[in-house]
């Protein structure tokens, strides 16, 4: 929760009417300053954001560096896109406008979102960039739009003269199905500031994975992590559960072939696949819930313990053999690994699969988290929907 | 600003603009106490009435303004800063408008009309007043501004910022 004055440098020149990133460049773009105004004023109170546009008749300031979150978003309303991007004078003015924070404990930041061909020689920029390293300032360099010859170098020199100590990140986004703000928000460009801003991050994807979760657990990235993160945990959980017990009724049938396996063995693994599964990254669970959802209903090994943990109390008042064949697929090891017989039974699916996955919206194919997906899934119809219907609440944020 | 729209509909040219003691002190003092030994300059905003082609300037404050030396181009200029100190000006008389701008000069410079347009935005012609924080001579130590649109032989808009000149007042008495 690092206190930071940031100064956001938007690029509103004709280059920005493009449609390459859904709606367009320019909307992609103001979803991905709102996100990160939010982002910064949540992670820290004192945090101030401001705003100018670098294109148009000329550099223009919309805001001096405010914490006031309302007038931030009001000024994006009504830009209007024209003119060419002037990148050097966008980020010495940003930087005199960060010389005047009414906080001068405040660090110092610019974000500038590189849309358009730089017309500026690299030496200028350099230049540029060693003037904000003396002064302290450190920049995040959004590359995306335009891809010309020699921009990618350009930024990255820029980058180089102004890093101090890894401060200063850059991020190249290309076009594609991806929105703007959902690559932005796994980068160091919100997860930079620390706890406070991967807080943020983590619980923007959890709401959005869960559709339920609310923020009101009590401002927890701000306050208390652990206490935030033991409360996701917990809700997720329990939404596991409830899935289980929905999908229980279809699976009876595939798991007759089960062998038996003793009952309080399965108990103390149950207890260290907990603690394992506590301390895994917030991120990875919903991909977590995902495997485990898929897993439980195809009988693949590797699901994950706490829904077996709901089936497991389920289970034993009512089915027994199914509390066996839970037991055998809990205990047989790693999260990753996937039977032979199961991947050979499967292959035929993965092409199918993987045309689903790559129309929907958000979901890229060659994400490596989709792609171990993809290798366990199974051929049911019924797990394809619940996992469509876990990605789309995703997708909606 | 609305209420300033609607009392200037038509913009009157304006003749004569008379700068009261209280403004000249309170931009000499802070002029002596922010900038007295760097090249750098004051700008601040001007507030007052005006009637009839005269403007009277009766109150000032100083807005946070940083110019890179070497290119007139940069600059900045907090507007939200003086937005917000003339809504709690206007709390207290209500009759001052913003009626332009000044600046420590000692003289024009490069990127005084992209300042002069800024100020556009908050009044229709906007009057810029140079004050000379260190004077040489005997004399009256402001000079004001304003900006004409010419139209040139080559159909192109020239906007040049012209000084008011006593030449001018006496034609315009006459």
């Amino acid at each position: 929760m690092v206190l930071e004055a940031t100064m956001i440098c938007i690029d509103n020149s004709e280059w920005m009417r493009n449609g390459d990133y859904s709606p367009s460049r320019f909307q992609a773009q103001a979803d991905a300053v709102s996100l990160i105004c939010g982002a910064k004023t949540q992670s820290n109170p004192e945090n101030t954001v401001g705003i100018l546009t670098m294109a148009g008749k000329g550099v223009r300031v919309l805001a001096t560096p405010t914490s006031d979150l309302g007038k931030v978003l009001s000024c994006m309303h009504g830009l209007e896109m024209g003119g060419e991007m002037n990148l050097a004078a966008g980020i010495q003015i940003a930087q005199l406008a960060l010389k005047h924070r009414q906080n001068k404990n405040q660090q110092q930041r610019i974000i500038v979102f590189a849309g358009s061909p730089i017309k500026h020689e690299k030496k200028a920029l350099e230049m540029i960039g060693k003037k904000l390293k003396k002064n302290s300032v450190a920049l995040d360099i959004v590359n995306f739009g335009e891809d010309e010859d020699g921009k990618p170098e350009k930024l990255e020199a820029l980058l180089a003269s102004v890093n101090n100590n890894d401060t200063s990140h850059i991020v190249h986004v290309p076009a594609g199905q991806n929105a703007l703000s959902d690559v932005l928000i796994s980068t160091p460009v919100f997860t930079g500031d620390g706890e406070g801003g991967s807080g943020f991050a983590a619980a923007a994807a959890a709401a959005a994975a869960g559709g339920v979760s609310d923020f009101d657990f009590g401002v927890d990235p701000n306050i208390d992590p652990e206490l935030a993160l033991a409360l996701r945990v917990s809700m997720e959980e329990e939404r596991a559960r409830q899935e289980a017990a929905a999908k229980r009724a279809a699976e009876e049938a595939t798991r007759q072939e089960k062998g038996e396996e003793a009952q309080p063995q399965s108990d103390s693994q149950n207890a260290t696949m907990n603690a394992t599964e506590k301390a895994s990254d917030p991120m990875d669970e919903d991909d977590a819930l995902l495997k485990q959802a898929l897993a439980l209903s195809m009988n693949i090994p590797g699901s994950d313990s706490s829904a077996g943990d709901a089936q497991m109390s389920e289970a034993t008042n009512d089915d027994q053999e199914f509390a066996l064949a839970l037991q055998m697929s809990m205990q047989d090891g790693s999260k990753d690994s996937s039977d032979q017989s199961d991947v050979s039974k499967v292959l035929g699916d993965q092409s199918f699969m993987s045309s689903i996955l790559s129309s929907l919206p958000g979901v890229d194919p060659n994400d490596p988290k989709v792609k171990d997906l993809l290798a366990s899934l199974p051929s049911q119809s019924e797990p394809q929907e619940k996992k469509e219907e876990d990605e789309q609440p995703k997708d909606d944020k | 600003m609305d209420v300033i729209k609607t009392q200037q509909i038509s913009p009157r040219p304006i003749e004569k603009v008379i700068v009261h003691p209280l403004v000249l002190l309170s931009i000499v003092d802070n002029y002596n106490r922010v900038a007295k030994d760097t090249r750098k300059r004051v700008i601040g905003v001007l507030l007052g009435t005006s009637f009839k082609g005269t403007v009277d300037v009766t109150n000032s404050y100083a807005v946070p303004f940083e110019e890179d030396e070497k290119d007139p181009s940069i600059w900045f200029l907090d507007h939200n800063y003086h937005e917000s100190m003339f809504s709690m000006f206007k709390r207290i008389n209500a009759k001052e408008h913003v009626v332009g701008w000044y600046s420590t000069g000692p003289k024009l410079r490069e990127n005084d009309l992209d300042i002069h347009r800024l100020f556009h935005n908050y009044v229709p012609n906007p009057v810029l007043v140079i004050i000379d924080v260190q004077p040489k001579e005997l004399g009256i130590p402001t000079k004001a501004y304003y900006d004409v649109e010419e139209v040139k032989e080559d159909i192109t808009l020239v906007v040049k910022i012209t000084p008011f000149s006593p030449a001018n007042r006496s034609e315009t008495l006459a």
